[in-house]
Order: structure tokens, then sequence, then C-alpha cells
């Protein structure tokens, strides 16, 4: 039988029991757009987090400290032995200092070295206050492209009371279009340690409430830029830039958990981490094997980076396997329709194999029939899935636009990821047809010829 | 092999040699749990070309069976089938399905069209079946329902026919891959005896303008008496009677 024919009489089939036909499409549908929509939201989030990455350069930075770090990568703590914490059996820690900084810089594929600054901050414009992480870079960071600002200028030097933020920052503070707050001097509140309070060794008392010993500091600052925000939204919402020398003269608590307060008790004088920006991802290995034998604890981002990847690929692998359940359900659905469908005609397939029929073609008859349920379901699907994901996706936008942010996309389905999907769905339709297919093609003629008498 | 003279004129059989169809010492055993039922007990038969032979018999006396096995559709449990230079004992599946494709146009009591088909389609089927190009199709299925004067209900489905112009568009099927051999199960069981008398008249003039050999099963031999050549009669398995049919003298 010719291929077209086959074809067309699969279809014309399949047009026969329409209900039955929609609804076995409806199942295999619904099983692919639950599989689709699962993993475009895995990889939806994989890419916007990769997209922040790449968008701040991460792949180029890394983090040094004179100790070991337990928030650092694996790598770094499991050359120590189990009571690795002890740290009075490590090596005495090498201090990090400005002259140490130069000497980083003078390595090979170095751009920048610079101490790492980074602590929380209050934002005030008017009456409305932000809530925003602080972080520090120095002025060579003027030549990157995620720090070259949208609108104004990168500081003009390093002591400027100056700052950038992202323009979902400035709607927040209220400034409508976002450019109209450069220019703009906004106060920075930092907090400090109230050191006598923590001396005297019990804290404050006020108006009958247990106070900690913290005050607050604020600052003047001018609003210098606004950075790109292009796939670095989530950043965006938190981050403010400090230049490094200002940063460096303000009052802050520069800790972000009792762990690193612990660990920072036995430092050896000068700064608690250093960031290094390497001018070629190449030298990634390199820089931080120099380092590592000045007796340096170094963390990548990029080793961060590969373990949060890892932990995608079990997000993702798990959503697959939710979806890949529900469009087993719907295959189960598909070899129903098509049992039914051989039952049904079983007298007919008699007849055709006595008027010349083949056991072979009348095999494939059957295995296109299911192929097609696949193939169109599937494609059904996948329309139903981008509409449902448009339609969130949509949803959040409108969220995070009312939050001043700009979107994020929520649900990424790559034309491959599709067209694996749809592949699949054919396949595992396929495997379904089989064994009504086989039943089609031994269908003894004799008995159906009799049977239908 | 057919211009070969009958060494005995008279003799309903054809000589071994002239025979088109032959069935030496066939038997058909269904076993059906601990015994077997005979369906054909050593049949044998012989049918010349372009003749046209009614089987007779009471219901259950094998008839069908003998159909099917000169179709292919069946194998022998014992003895030999061979039409033309086929020899159908000895084929498989696959040649089974070639030797139908080329031999044999299969016409049934049930008519056996598809429902959803008009009887354009269902006329194609078999060329469809064989992989014939479209061209040759359509060229050959309306050839074949003008044979049987259906063209004018060539777009309609089996449900908006009449049962007589059912068993034409199933005859037209039947010639549509021009096959020497068609084989007729009761044709005209389910068929007031007007219609029935049209559908052998039909099959009578087949078999003498287009040189089909015609087996026709029926439980009515009154009904072939005018056209058949012959008759063999079937008993419960057996052949019991064969013989000039009054119409072989014409
Ligand atoms: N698949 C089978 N299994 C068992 N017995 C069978 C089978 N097919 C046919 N038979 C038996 O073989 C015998 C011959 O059957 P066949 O159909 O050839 O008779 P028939 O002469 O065509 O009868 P009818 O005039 O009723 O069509 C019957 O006794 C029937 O029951
Ligand atoms: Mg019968």
């Amino acid at each position: 039988m010719r291929l077209v024919d086959l074809v067309s009489l699969a279809f014309a089939n399949l047009k026969r029991n329409r209900v039955r036909s929609a609804m076995t499409l409806v199942g295999v549908a619904v099983g692919v757009a639950a599989l689709a929509a699962l993993l475009a939201y895995g990889a939806g989030l994989q890419r916007t987090a990769r997209g922040e990455f790449e968008a701040l350069d991460l792949h180029n930075a890394l983090r040094v400290t004179s100790q070991p770090s337990p928030l650092g990568a694996a790598g770094d703590v499991a050359f120590l032995p189990q009571s690795s914490f002890d740290l009075d059996s490590l090596p005495p820690p090498v201090a990090l200092t400005d002259s140490l900084l130069k000497v980083i810089e003078g390595l090979d594929g170095v751009f920048a070295a610079y101490p790492e600054i980074v602590f929380p901050v209050r934002l005030k414009a008017g009456r409305r206050a932000v809530v925003a992480t602080a972080e520090a870079v120095p002025q060579a960071f003027g030549a990157l492209p995620a720090y070259r600002p949208e609108a104004g200028a990168f500081f003009a030097a390093s002591t400027d009371s100056t700052l950038l933020l992202a323009p979902s920052m400035a709607r927040r503070l209220g400034f409508e279009p976002p450019e109209s707050i450069v220019g703009d001097t906004i106060l920075v509140s930092s907090a400090t340690l109230n050191v006598r309070a923590l001396r005297r060794g019990n804290p404050g008392v006020n108006f009958g409430m247990v106070a900690p010993p913290v005050g607050y500091r604020g600052y003047w600052l001018r609003v210098a830029g606004l950075l790109p925000e292009d796939g670095q939204a989530v950043s965006g919402l938190f981050r403010v830039i400090l230049p490094l020398e200002l940063a460096k003269g303000m009052r802050k608590i520069t800790f972000f958990s009792t762990l690193d307060l612990l660990m920072r008790g036995a430092a050896a004088g000068g700064y608690s981490a250093v960031r290094v920006h390497l001018a070629d991802p190449e030298a990634y290995a390199a820089v931080r094997r120099a380092l590592r034998e000045r007796g340096l604890y170094v963390t990548g981002f990029r080793d961060q980076f590969a373990r949060l990847e890892r932990l995608f690929l079990v997000l993702d692998l798990a959503l697959g396997i939710i979806g890949f359940i529900a469009l087993l359900v719907a295959t189960i659905g598909i070899a129903n329709t098509m049992m039914m469908n051989v039952l049904e005609r079983t007298a007919e397939i008699g007849v055709m194999k006595a008027v010349g029929g083949d056991e072979g073609d009348l095999q494939r008859l059957f295995l296109i029939e299911s192929a097609a349920l696949g193939l169109f379901g599937g494609l059904a699907g996948l329309g139903v899935g981008w509409g449902i994901a448009a339609l969130l996706g949509a949803f959040v936008d409108r969220y995070l636009h009312g939050l001043g942010l700009s979107g994020i996309d929520v649900f990424y389905l790559p034309p491959w990821m599709a067209g694996g999907i749809l592949a699949l769905a054919v396949v595992i339709s396929l495997a379904a047809g089989f064994v009504p297919a086989r039943k089609a093609a031994r269908v003894e003629p004799i008995r159906a010829l009799r049977s239908a008498t | 092999m057919r211009s070969t003279p009958s060494s005995d004129p008279v003799s309903p059989e054809p000589a071994a040699s002239e025979a088109f169809l032959r069935m030496e010492g066939v038997s058909k055993v269904y076993p059906m749990g601990d015994h077997a039922v005979f369906a054909l007990r050593s049949v044998d038969l012989s049918v010349a070309a372009e003749t046209f032979t009614a089987v007779v018999g009471r219901s259950g006396s094998g008839k069908s069976t003998l159909l099917h096995l000169l179709a292919a559709l069946e194998t022998p449990t014992a003895g030999k089938v061979t039409v033309g230079a086929w020899r159908l004992s000895a084929l498989d599946r696959k040649a089974q399905t070639h030797y139908r494709r080329a031999m044999v146009g299969m016409i049934f009591q049930a008519f056996h069209l598809v429902p959803t088909m008009t009887a354009f389609d269902n006329v194609a089927l078999p060329l469809v079946l064989a992989g014939v190009a479209p061209e040759r199709r359509r060229a050959r299925a309306e050839a074949c329902l003008e044979m049987v004067r259906l063209t004018h209900r060539a777009g309609h489905r089996p449900a908006e026919l009449s049962g007589g112009e059912r068993q034409r568009v199933a005859i037209a099927r039947a010639l549509v891959a021009d096959p020497p051999l068609l084989l007729a199960d009761e044709p005209t069981g389910n068929l007031d005896s007007t219609t029935a008398a049209q559908i052998v008249e039909l099959l009578a003039r087949l078999r003498h303008e287009h040189g089909k050999t015609v087996v026709f099963v029926t439980h009515h031999f009154a009904e072939v008496a005018a056209v058949a050549d012959r008759v063999v009669e079937l008993n419960d398995g057996r052949v019991v009677g064969r013989g000039d049919s009054p119409a072989s003298s014409l």
C-alpha cells in the first residue's frame, strides 16, 4: 500500500468515531500540556537564574577568604578533616590586606580585586522607603557592560557620595519615569552596632521593650545613574551599587549570619573577604590555583552556579516525571481507543485481507492512527500549554510591574524541547498502538467473515 | 491449455491437464476439543477456465470452506489445491496475499462493504491495498462500476443503496483487479428472487464477456440452473453429485 493511501485511510478511520477520537485527543492534549507546562516552568526558572548570573558577569567572579567558608563551594571544605571547623587546627590564616589585593590584581587574567563590602541598607525618598542590599564596586567596574548605566553615569570618583540602582528600585521609590531619579539625592541608612550598649552587656530598655544594641546611620547620596536591568530583574529588586571608598567609610554591620560573625572572630585582621573579578573567564582555573597556593580559600560563583544547575536538573527531572506520568495516562487512553477500533472493525479487517490487504499494511494502518492521535493531541497540548504559560506569565508580569519591576519569563519552552515533547507523544502513542495494531494484523479473515454474517 | 480438446466431451469434469482449478484429495478438519469437525473429506474436483460452476448442498456441508480454500484464506488439512500456476497449499502468508490480489475476486452473502466508504471507494479498495497508482485506480473503478451499471451511484455509501445495488458494488470490487477467478458465496442469499436473478445474470455475463471462471455457492440450484455449466453437490464434506447442468448443453 502507498503511504499516502495509508495515511488518508487512517484519517478517514479516525473521523468515523469523532467523539471517541476527540476524547482521546483531549486526553493526550492534557497530558502533553501538563508535561510542557512543567518542563517550561523548570526551564524558565533556570533561564532566569542563568540570565541573572550572566548579566552580573558572575562567571568571572571569585570570592577569596582567609579561612574555609562554611558557605563556600563543596570543594573548599572537602579536603579538610572531619573536624574542619575546629579553626585552631588550621594553618594560620593569611590576612586579606590592601597589599595582598595589589598582589592579586597583578596575577594574569585578573581584572580587579577588591574587598567584599555587602550590607543591608534602607533607602528613603520622600515618604517611600525600600530595603536593599548595598554592594561596593571599584572604579574599574565602570568598564564592565553590566555596570554601564542606561541613564546617568558611573561614579566619577570612588569617594563620591553617589549610588547606582535599577529602574525598578527607582519606581518603588516613587520615580516615574525611573530616569527622573538620576541626579536626585536620597537618604541611605545603614544599621550600626551600638558598641556602648554591647559593652555594658545589657540591652537598652526602650518604652518597656527590649531593644537590640543596634543604631542607624543616615547618608545623603546622589543617584548617579540607573543600572541596566535586563535579565537581572530579581537582583534589581534588592541591589544598589556604591563606590568602593565611600562604602569603606560608611558605618555598617557587614555580617549576614551568626555563623559568619563567629568565623570572623578568628580572622587575622584585614578584610573578611575579597572579591576577584577576572578579565578572562579562561583564566579561572589558573587564578584559583594561584590563590590557593598563597594559602587563601577560593569560592567561585561559577562553582556555585554549577551546583545550582545540578539542583535545577533534579527539579527538571522531578517535573518531567510528573508530566510524563500525565502523558502516560493519556497514552493508555490511546491504547484503549485503538483496541476498541480494532475490535469494532474486525469484520472489515477480515474483508480487507480477503480482497488483498497485506498484514504489514494493516498493522501500519493502525499504527498511523495511534501516531496521529499522539501527534495531533500533542500539537493541541502544546497549544494549550502555551496558552496556559502565556496567561500565567501575563499575571506574573502584571504583578511584577505592579511592584515596579520588569517582567521575567516564568515559562520558557525552547523549540527543541517542544519538538522533543511532541516526538515523545508520538513515540509512546506508537507504543500504545502496537498491541492493537498487531491484533489487527493477526485477524483471521475467515473468522471475521463468518462472525459478521 | 484450454485449447486442448476434452478427452470426453460429455464429462463435466475436465481432464486434469486442462483444469484451471483443481482439488486433489482435499480435506479440511477443524479440531474442536476432543473431537474434530470434518468440513471437507477428500474432495477431488477439477474446473475448467471460463466456466460457471454451481456448488450446492445443505447448510454445514462445506461449501464456504471449499471457497475459502480456493481463495487461499484457509489451507487444507490434507490434499492439494491448484489454481492456474499457483500451488495454494504451498503458499506462505505473503504469497497468499499476492495470490488473492492477482487471481481472486470474492463476493459474499453479506456484501461486506466498508460502510464509511462510497461505492466508488469500496470498488477501488483492492487496488488501494495493492498499491496501485490513483489514476489507474480511478479508471479501473469507473470501468467496473460501469460494468455493473452503477456509475450514477458512485458517490453513495452502502447504507444509501439497495441490497441488489450493494451486491453489484461488491461484484465491481471483485472485478476491479481483473482476476480470472470469481468466488461467490451465496451472493443472492440476502436478495429477493428478481434481484437475485439479476445478480446471477450479471455473473453469467462476466463469464461470457470477460472470460471469468465463476464458482457460485447457492442454496437454490434453480436460480443458477439456466446459466451454470455444471453443478457440484456437497453433503457432509463430500462431493456427492457432480454433473452437467441443463444449461451446459446450450
Ligand atoms: N472455524 C471453524 N471451527 C470449527 N468448525 C468449523 C469452522 N468453520 C466451519 N466449521 C464447520 O465446518 C462445517 C462446514 O462449514 P461451511 O461453512 O463450509 O458450511 P456451508 O456449507 O457453507 O454452510 P452454510 O450453507 O450454512 O453457509 C460446518 O459443520 C461448520 O460448523
Ligand atoms: Mg457458507
